[in-house]
């Protein structure tokens, strides 16, 4: 029994320390608790959206431009920035060191650029459409109301703060929601079922792995 | 690709028999990821807590006008894998072509589509082993004025010849002119696969040196000899979608041409043909000559001497060809001058010219004169060439006289090669002028007089290449050569062709079509010029007909690196990676060979000697005493398949056969047993059906009394079923494919593989019968004479194609016995597959009845990143240890709902095409949505012909095939009655 025991126990011990022994190789496959919910990683620059979503009020889609017309909603790119900051050298000391690391990287469109951290990582096999989210689809909210703009006419797409939270409020990006399958699919059930219930076509797709899988 | 890899493998466990060396390795391996995953799980238990590896990402500095990053945008272009000049949609992403796409409703591609050779042009673009800058000989990096200074000096010292392929451009002509006006040069051009012989017959008969356009849509009975023109022959894209709209039996029509073929191997176009007679090329002069004295009346053209065709046959032909006059067309394969001479003959003779031929718009894709490329030779010989600049051509290689040619180019003082890829014959040449790929470039093509077409680029170039006409004009010394190609180009359609019409909206076309604007008088017919015409005694030779012919994969060889080609099987024989010599199965009994058992091959050629041994493969249906192999491979410098196999020239991919072509004559020589067998990798072993309706097939005056004939049998009953029934409230994607259609091009294969991302595996793993495509075209021969049990054996049988992909079944055996759910029925009646689930028990694989799964034995990396800008974005990469196979192109099914919703409309029919739809040639394929009645999948599974594949084992496919329909004429019906499927 015992000798049992010490096979087991070293093949316990072996699976344990192989990957420490062998270096692991990939290290993003090993998750932050609920899934880098509350992934905030350093930026090259501080970028605030605070300040610029918040107090200036700038519309996400001026520097998320792909937002409605592709997959991806794109970081801006650097000409986005300069638009402005060709004038702006900010105010505070932490600005003005910001900002003149952005006009190095941009040296009158001939520097390297900026490498970002990339803050929304679902893997590779995910094929998520920001604009089938943001232009195409419909959304009801908790309490059973479609979303309507100023006029208080239904408009189609879903408010970016669903899935992103109130950008206006965080400084440098951070990752709002889980993005796991679950939060999808309850999602899209939820909405079926809500539209269902206002007579609308139930579009989201729940039973088809091909949506999202391919 | 992934050849270097393996290689390395099979170096670790050297010294084992291969197969038990895979299978080590496997269970090695296996084990070893095995113990990976458990412990990285355990890790993860332990240090949650862990930072997150970050990815990166970097946005460009400015974006350029117009382009989002992940949008697809389409330009229009030509195709420049063969002189056919192809209408081609080029599908870029960020900045880099994707994927290739057939134009629709161009006049060379009236259906969309392409050929498999056009749909894998994007190789060359990303092949790592490219011509990246201006090289010396030898490989040496120099740089663009060194090179210019001393090709400068070269035109200036005289006798210069400039040697290229087809050049049908106006641009390019006049840019060829310009050069040749400066220096002096004399312009040779040739083509690997001549169709010198039909100009020349036409100089002859019509006083007009031109290949002519053949229409086959006006064309309603088609007699074709040796020219197998739904593969290769001239424009194979254009004729095939004009043949099949007069063969078109969906929609109410109830009209169906005459095809007849007469050949001597067997070609796609004798597969789909109404009738098919075998004879010996040395006899198709005796054929022609009896058919002609048929139709005069008299025996004007002498004897016929004798041949395998029976008079009846001839005889009936000669009537329905009289009763088609204006209608009928006559066309042959043949190189000799004078059968193409008989051929205009019977051609007038049948109200053609004007009709189903045209001399007015005339082809230009084919302008190679033999006679000057036999002038340059001698010149060469004679020391009169001073400097000889190759453009765009590989004579070394695919010259009959190749090695001839090698040693002469030695001899010349200054050679230049303009090329964007490193063969045969550029390594021969003192210095090398990088050319931009054909998708990093402006050209210009005229491939029907009055049609021009223009290609632009789809990227900037990607090396310090350089267009290789700038580079003509900058050694012409014109002011045009220091600036881009485009300048020239543009500047020349404005003076010259557009007429008013702007230059953006030329481009945006891709296609200026002023046919009309030609009016020149139709040359006339000089019936003299056939008197006493003599073709009609069988060519005699010792031994064995030797043909060499141009496959409809590798084309004439320049294609000969790309692996998607490589990968294909041929289309008859299923044979990929490498050349065989083909046999009749009562030869290969007579010489006492079987499949895969070396044959050496060798004759005596013009006083040449070729000679060289491949593997025999049966090819049912080919005339006796013949030999065929096919051209474009033996290719010894083309990339790294050939170079990463090892040193050059001992790991060539088959044998270069370009030797035996006879210019005219039927070559002889002789073909016997050799020592030992080489392993042929064949996709598809069994081609019989053994009785059962697989491939169904009925007759035209079948069909006419009965829609349903050939279709008509009795099935058990097939309705018990464990699984519910599938409701669809939204879409019900269904596929219809037309085996009437079909002509088993390949084509749908390459679209296939390029869109989704399928590995090419290489000829190992293909034995190990683990190839990876998603679609394949079963080949089945009919056949009820006695073979071996799975293989045809009649003398003369027909043949059939049927594409099979994932029949996405409503009741699917892959679905019941997956233990965790990763293939599963989706709610618009896909079969999905999700690889993230898979954990690879290949249980699904095991119990599909059609056999369309695929398992990635290995992770099938690039060796080198390059090729991976070739890979499509939509789709994952699949990994070792994942099942795949065909997901009717989900990702552009859900590109099409998203563009409609977008839109607010409903899903337009025919606003989504999956791949192999839209890479087929004659619109065989279709798919649409079975839950709107106005789709054209419903009236088409409405169809009478409309059959399910296996439906008797109640799978209840997604995908539904149309019965093919031959019309063969009444008497082959009888003879044939007790045959077939039904």
């Amino acid at each position: 029994m015992s000798a049992k025991l010490a096979v087991l126990f070293l093949f316990m011990t072996v699976g344990f320390a192989m990957p420490v022994l062998l270096g692991i190789r990939q290290i993003s496959d090993i998750q932050l608790p609920n899934w880098h919910t509350g992934y905030q990683p350093e930026q090259p620059i501080s970028y605030s959206h605070r300040l610029h979503a918040g107090y200036l009020n700038i519309d996400c889609q001026y520097c998320h431009v792909g937002v409605e017309e592709s997959r991806h909603a794109t970081i801006p790119n650097l000409q986005t920035c300069m638009n402005c900051h060709e004038l702006v050298q900010g105010q505070t000391e932490e600005a003005k060191k910001n900002i003149s690391k952005l006009n190095e990287a941009w040296a009158n469109g001939k520097g390297e650029g900026v490498t970002w951290k990339r803050v929304h990582n679902n893997p590779d096999f995910v094929y998520f459409s920001h604009m089938t989210h943001v232009r195409i689809a419909t959304y009801v909210d908790d309490n059973g109301k479609q979303r309507t703009d100023e006029t208080g006419a239904a408009i189609k797409g879903i408010d970016c703060l669903v899935c992103h939270g109130d950008m206006k409020k965080v400084g440098v990006g951070v990752q709002y929601q889980n993005l796991t399958m679950g939060w999808c699919l309850n999602c899209h059930r939820d909405q079926n079922e809500r539209q269902g219930k206002l007579g609308m076509a139930q579009r989201a797709p729940v039973n088809a792995c091909d949506a999202c899988h391919r | 690709m992934d050849i270097e890899i393996q290689t390395k493998k099979q170096d670790e466990l050297a010294g084992m028999p291969p197969e038990m060396q895979r299978e080590l390795e496997e269970v090695s391996k296996s084990r070893r990821d095995f113990m990976k995953v458990t412990g990285m799980a355990a890790m993860g238990a332990v240090i949650a807590g862990c930072t997150a590896k970050d990815r990166l990402v970097k946005p460009l500095l400015q974006r350029p006008e117009g382009v989002t990053p992940g949008v697809v945008y389409d330009y229009a272009t030509t195709c420049q894998g063969c002189a056919a000049g192809c209408g081609m949609v080029m599908k870029v992403r960020d900045g880099r072509p994707v994927k290739l796409e057939g134009a629709r409703g161009t006049p060379i591609t009236p259906l969309g589509g392409l050929c498999a050779k056009g749909m894998a042009q994007l190789w060359g673009l990303y092949d790592p082993d490219r011509v990246k800058d201006p090289l010396k000989k030898g490989g040496e990096v120099t740089t663009w004025d060194a090179l210019d200074s001393a090709a400068l000096a070269a035109v200036k010292g005289g006798s210069v010849w400039l040697l290229t392929g087809t050049v049908s451009g106006p641009a390019a002509n006049a840019a060829i002119k310009k050069f040749c006006g400066a220096t002096g040069a004399r312009h040779v051009a040739y083509d690997a696969i001549s169709s010198h012989a039909i100009s020349a017959a036409h100089k002859a008969t019509h006083g007009t040196a031109v290949v002519p356009h053949y229409a086959f849509d006006k064309a309603k009975v088609i007699v074709s000899f040796d020219a197998d023109f739904l593969g290769t022959w001239i424009s194979p894209v254009e004729f095939a979608a004009n043949w099949v709209k007069n063969r078109d039996l969906t929609d109410g029509r109830r009209t169906m041409s005459r095809h007849v073929q007469f050949e001597a191997r067997f070609s796609i176009t004798g597969a789909s043909a109404d009738e098919r007679f075998r004879i010996p090329n040395a006899q198709r002069g005796a054929v022609l000559t009896d058919l002609a004295n048929r139709l005069a009346g008299d025996k004007r053209f002498g004897e016929a001497g004798k041949h395998d065709v029976e008079a009846t046959v001839l005889e009936k032909l000669v009537v329905e060809l009289m009763d088609a006059r204006g209608s009928a067309l006559v066309v042959s394969g043949s190189d000799n001058v004078d059968q193409q001479k008989l051929v205009n003959w019977i051609n007038h003779n049948l109200g053609a010219y004007g009709n189903t031929i045209d001399l007015r718009n005339h082809s230009n894709q084919a302008l190679g004169n033999d006679d000057s490329l036999a002038e340059l030779l001698k010149a060469m010989e004679s020391g009169g060439v001073k400097t000889l600049i190759v453009y765009g051509a590989n004579p070394v290689y695919d010259l009959p006289e190749g090695a001839k040619f090698k040693d002469l180019l030695a001899k010349v003082p200054n050679t230049i090669a303009i090329s964007s890829h490193d063969d045969e014959t550029t390594s021969e040449c003192a210095w090398i002028a990088a050319d931009h790929n054909a998708f990093e470039n402006w050209n210009d093509f005229e491939p029907l007089k009055g049609l021009y077409q223009l290609a632009q680029p789809g990227i900037r170039p990607l090396y310090r290449t350089r267009s290789g006409l700038q580079s003509l004009l900058l050694w012409a010394g014109d002011a045009a050569g220091k600036k881009d190609y485009r300048e020239f180009l543009k500047n020349h359609w404005e003076a010259n062709l557009l007429g008013g019409m702007a230059w953006t909206s030329a481009v945006e076309l891709g296609v200026l079509d002023a046919r009309g604007s030609i009016v020149s008088n139709m040359p006339v017919m000089n019936e003299a010029s056939t008197s006493g015409l003599k073709v009609g005694a069988v060519d005699q030779g010792q031994g064995f007909e030797l043909v060499a012919y141009e496959s409809v994969n590798l084309g004439d060889g320049r294609n000969g690196g790309n692996g998607w080609l490589q990968e294909n099987g041929d289309p008859l024989t299923r044979t990929n990676w490498g050349n065989y010599v083909a046999l009749s199965p009562f030869t290969m009994a007579d010489l006492g060979v079987s499949q895969g058992d070396l044959v050496s091959v060798s004759a005596d050629v013009d006083g040449r000697k070729v000679s060289f041994e491949l593997p025999a493969v049966r090819q049912p249906g080919q005339a006796e005493k013949v030999a065929a192999v096919a051209l474009g491979y033996g290719r010894t410098r083309a990339g790294r398949i050939i170079h990463g196999r090892g040193e050059a020239d001992a790991n060539a991919i088959g044998q270069n056969a370009f030797g035996l072509l006879g210019r005219g004559k039927v070559v002889f020589g002789t073909v016997s047993k050799g020592s030992g067998s080489e392993k042929v990798a064949v996709i598809q072993e069994h081609d019989s059906q053994e009785g059962r309706p697989l491939l169904k097939e009925t007759t035209f005056g079948q069909w006419l009394k009965n829609p349903k004939s050939g279709n008509d049998e009795e099935l058990p009953p097939k309705d018990l079923t464990l699984w519910r029934k599938w409701e669809y409230k939204g879409h019900k994607w269904e596929m219809v494919v037309d085996l009437n259609k079909c002509i088993g091009c390949n084509a749908c294969q390459v679209a296939c593989s390029t869109e989704n991302n399928v590995p090419i595996v290489g000829k190992q793993e293909v034995l190990n019968r683990r190839e990876m495509h998603w679609i394949r075209i079963d080949v089945y021969y009919d056949d009820d004479s006695p073979g071996d049990g799975k293989l045809s054996n009649a003398h003369n049988p027909q043949a059939g194609f049927q594409p099979i992909m994932c029949q996405h079944c409503e009741n699917a055996p892959c679905e019941t016995v997956c233990p965790v759910l990763a293939t599963i029925h989706s709610e618009e009646g896909l079969n999905t597959q999700a690889y993230n689930r898979c954990i690879g028990t290949r249980y699904c694989a095991n119990n599909c009845p059609y056999k369309v799964r695929r398992f990635n034995w290995f992770t099938y990396k690039h060796s080198d990143l390059t090729m991976n800008l070739a890979l499509n974005p939509d789709l994952t990469i699949r990994s070792q240890g994942v099942m795949e196979k065909c997901s009717m192109c989900s990702q552009r099914i859900y590109e099409g709902k998203r563009m409609a919703n977008l839109h607010g409309q409903k899903v337009k029919d025919g606003s989504i095409r999956t791949a192999c739809q839209s890479g087929c040639p004659t619109e065989a394929i279709v798919i649409g949505d079975a839950n709107d009645p106005e789709a054209r999948v419903v009236k088409l599974r409405q169809d009478g012909r409309n059959y399910q594949l296996l439906g008797e084992i109640n799978t209840r496919p997604g995908v539904t095939y149309l019965a093919k329909v031959r019309n063969r004429a009444p008497k082959a019906v009888e003879s044939h009655e007790g045959h077939g499927h039904d």
